[in-house]
């Protein structure tokens, strides 16, 4: 992997991120775990070449899209984590809530 | 209620998705919780309604019997002469009577001369004991054709004293015997069961010595009362068989005990004491009180059933609380038809003066609140009035103009109604007569047999060997071993046997087709009736009950189905033939509330088909539940399924910005 593709892969890792902010904005879940699939491939890419050279043109245009990329991990965690934490939620009291009503129904 | 699990691509605030899962969710759980204990509820009502239902159907069945309102009391003036009770039939009718009892039934006592000990010997032989009038005048015996003679066999193995005594007592065969040691003996002592007259003993020795008559050997014990002492009267009379004898107005009775069931209609007498030339006094008077508490019994049933129907179904002003059956049709059906049958007028329409319609008249009328209560003071005066008509108030019951024609029952399916009654034929009893007259010789072995077979029932009899005095005599004894033949007693059959110029005919005490006398064999048969004698079958009543042909079964005669008087029962016991008057059969309000209740607890009934119903309604809610709860179990799945895979997403994306943070810190200096 030579320099240019190193910054087109982060130019692309930088693509996926912000459509998966518009997902989790969107609270669409599938779709953000779908992005996230193609987005964590192409780390893997990034992470099994070996280092390159990168100019200095280049090496600020990857620390911006390195930032850019953060700011969107930042947002899409804004966005899951409530969720997650009232689906925890929800599932405890489903779970408890059934199991009371079995264990008190007199009907079955 | 269209509960979905939002879609996670849906456009929609998750917090608002789970906060309005979570409220809507549960809110049919509750719901059919709460509908479920409504249901519940209102079957425990219907199981009080019925409970309450039942015991007044109870009530009804014992009031619809007429018997209740017919009631008499007898009352008598001295009671150490003589007590008297009424039958519960309610046969007995008002009026007074002056009794005087001139003797009091008694069975005979004899006693044997004293032995040395119980042990003695008495000997051995047969005993034939007989029961009969003995008449001291003329010296005669008659034979007593209701009770048949009995054979007790006495040998070595029972023939002390002690053992003559157990064997007569074992035999069970009209007499008791005991053993009364008079200090210096022991004498055999002979009591007949029955009192009366017709019950004097007479025994016959055979004995084993040889000779019959004499005081030694088992014929110490014979005694005939016509022979003298000592030869063949070797018993001691110590009290003579008699007769109560007594007057009922002036009209003189005998009687052969001191229960007299069969003097006076529906009342029982039972002597104590003779007051010859004191006469005493017998009331027959109506039981007003036994009539009035059947009426208050009718009353108390019917608030009681009323009083559970208003508590299941009203509202409790006093608890701000509906009944659990408020608004129930199938409680204010019950309640409206318990009233309009209670309110109906009966059907007596035979019109006479004096005849009640309706409970009104008697004093039972509804209050404002819906129940009965009953004025003493106007039932008083109807009872007053017309005492045997309020039988017809209450109870199923059949009247007839005629007075052969009696009424002996109905089913639920007979209407009330005036049935016009004809008969075509009367019922008859099966009977046997000779072809020629009877031979007075009987031979033991040679013509003492004769199988009979009686309303079905077979019996073959033996006859005591002899020449026979007359025909009457002859007659006898067949009747008295017949009746005596434990297949014909177990059977209930009997037979009366008469003689006419020498020619014997058996008739069966029974009536209708299924009475019958034949002759089938045995060595006397020809001896006895001839070689073709003449057997004629017993006939069923026949006629008409409401115009069309009604079904005879001996002297009951029974409507047929298909016509309102169905299941109408008379009995009718004789007269002319032709049209016999009416039968007017009504329902009373007892007899119409104890169907109304019976109806309504059927199988198919109001109630059964209200209590499947919410059966049904209770499963229906217990599927549902269910249902209910696998749903949110596939929901929980998705939702974790999502969360976990959000969770691995999560964790992911941790990775990735681990790796990108460290792409940053590793940047040269003079780049950054």
């Amino acid at each position: 992997m030579n320099s240019a593709e190193k910054i087109a892969a982060y130019q692309s890792i930088s693509n996926l991120t912000g459509e998966m902010v518009k997902a989790a904005r969107a609270s669409d879940w599938e779709k953000l775990e779908m992005l996230e699939h193609r987005c964590a491939a192409v780390v893997t890419q990034l992470r099994a070449a070996p280092p390159v050279r990168f100019t200095a043109d280049m090496q600020q245009q990857k620390v911006e899209l390195i930032h850019k990329i953060l700011a969107d991990d930042a947002e899409i965690r804004t966005h899951t984590e409530p969720w997650m934490k009232s689906v925890q939620t929800l599932l405890g009291n489903a779970g408890m809530a059934r199991r009371v009503h079995q264990a008190y129904d007199t009907h079955t | 209620m269209g509960i979905t699990a939002p879609g996670m691509g849906s456009n929609l605030d998750v917090n608002s998705i789970v906060s309005q899962l979570m409220a809507v969710e549960r809110q049919p759980l509750a719901l059919l919780d709460r509908r479920e204990a409504d249901y519940q509820a209102k079957l425990s009502a219907y199981g009080t309604l019925k409970g309450a239902l039942a015991a007044f159907q109870t009530a009804m069945q014992g009031l619809a019997d007429p018997a209740r309102f017919r009631a008499a009391t007898a009352s008598v003036a001295d009671t150490s002469i003589l007590t008297a009770t009424t039958s519960s039939t309610g046969k007995a009718v008002p009026g007074s009577y002056s009794i005087e009892v001139q003797q009091l039934a008694q069975q005979q006592k004899i006693r044997s001369e004293g032995f040395a000990s119980t042990n003695s010997t008495v000997g051995s032989g047969t005993l034939t004991i007989q029961y009969g009038d003995y008449d001291s005048g003329l010296n005669t015996f008659t034979l007593n054709n209701a009770k048949p003679a009995q054979t007790l066999t006495i040998d070595p193995a029972n023939n002390t004293l002690s053992g003559v005594r157990d064997a007569i007592n074992a035999a069970n065969i009209g007499i008791s015997a005991t053993i009364i040691n008079d200090g210096s003996s022991n004498r055999l002592v002979l009591t007949a069961k029955d009192a009366g007259a017709a019950s004097s003993i007479r025994i016959i020795a055979s004995d084993d010595d040889g000779v019959d008559l004499d005081n030694a050997g088992l014929s110490q014990l014979a005694f005939d009362p016509t022979a003298a002492a000592g030869t063949g009267k070797n018993l001691t009379q110590v009290q003579a068989a008699q007769d109560a004898k007594f007057q009922i107005d002036g009209i003189a009775i005998s009687k052969n005990s001191n229960t007299i069931t069969d003097a006076i209609e529906g009342v029982t007498l039972n002597l104590l004491k003779s007051n010859a030339g004191t006469p005493t006094i017998l009331d027959v008077a109506r039981n007003t009180t036994g009539v009035k508490a059947s009426v208050e019994a009718f009353v108390k049933s019917f608030n009681a059933v009323n009083q559970t129907l208003a508590d299941l179904s009203t509202y409790n002003t006093v608890a701000k609380k509906g009944g659990v059956l408020q608004g129930d049709s199938a409680a204010l059906s019950i309640q409206r038809w318990l009233r309009a049958t209670v309110s109906a007028a009966t059907g007596s329409t035979s019109g006479a003066a004096g005849s009640f319609t309706s409970l009104s008249q008697i004093g039972v009328a509804f209050q404002k609140d819906g129940s009965l209560a009953l004025d003493s003071t106007r039932l008083q005066t109807a009872m007053d009035a017309g005492f045997d008509q309020i039988a017809s108030l209450f109870a199923a019951n059949g009247k007839s103009t005629d007075s052969l024609i009696a009424y002996s029952g109905a089913t639920a399916k007979t209407s009330a109604g005036n049935y016009a009654v004809t008969i075509a034929q009367l019922a008859t009893m099966g009977s046997l007569t000779g072809s020629q007259s009877a031979g007075l010789t009987i031979t033991a072995g040679a013509n003492d047999r004769i199988d009979i077979t009686v309303d079905g029932v077979a019996a073959s009899v033996t006859l005591a060997a002899g020449i026979y005095a007359s025909a009457d005599a002859l007659a006898a004894e067949v009747q008295s071993k017949l009746n005596g033949a434990t297949s014909l007693t177990a059977a209930g059959s009997s037979v009366v046997v008469s003689q006419s110029g020498g020619v014997l005919a058996i008739s069966s005490a029974r009536y209708g087709s299924a009475s019958s006398v034949t002759v089938t064999g045995g060595n006397g048969a020809g001896n006895l009736l001839g070689a073709s004698p003449i057997t004629t079958v017993g006939a069923d009543v026949a006629g008409t009950i409401n115009g069309v042909a009604a079904l005879g079964t001996g002297q009951t005669l029974t409507a047929t189905a298909g016509t309102a008087s169905e299941g109408l029962s008379l009995i009718i016991k004789g007269g002319l033939l032709g049209a016999r008057g009416i039968v007017d059969f009504s329902r009373g309000s007892a007899d119409r509330l104890n169907k109304l209740a019976g109806d309504l607890l059927t199988t198919d009934g109001i109630l059964a088909s209200r209590v499947d119903g919410l059966t049904e309604s209770i499963k229906t809610i217990d599927r549902r539940q269910e249902t209910f709860l696998r749903r949110l179990d596939a929901i929980e799945a998705r939702y974790r399924a999502q969360f976990t895979a959000l969770d691995t997403m999560l964790s992911s994306l941790n990775q990735t910005s681990q790796f990108l943070t460290q792409q940053l810190a590793t940047l040269p200096k003079n780049n950054s």
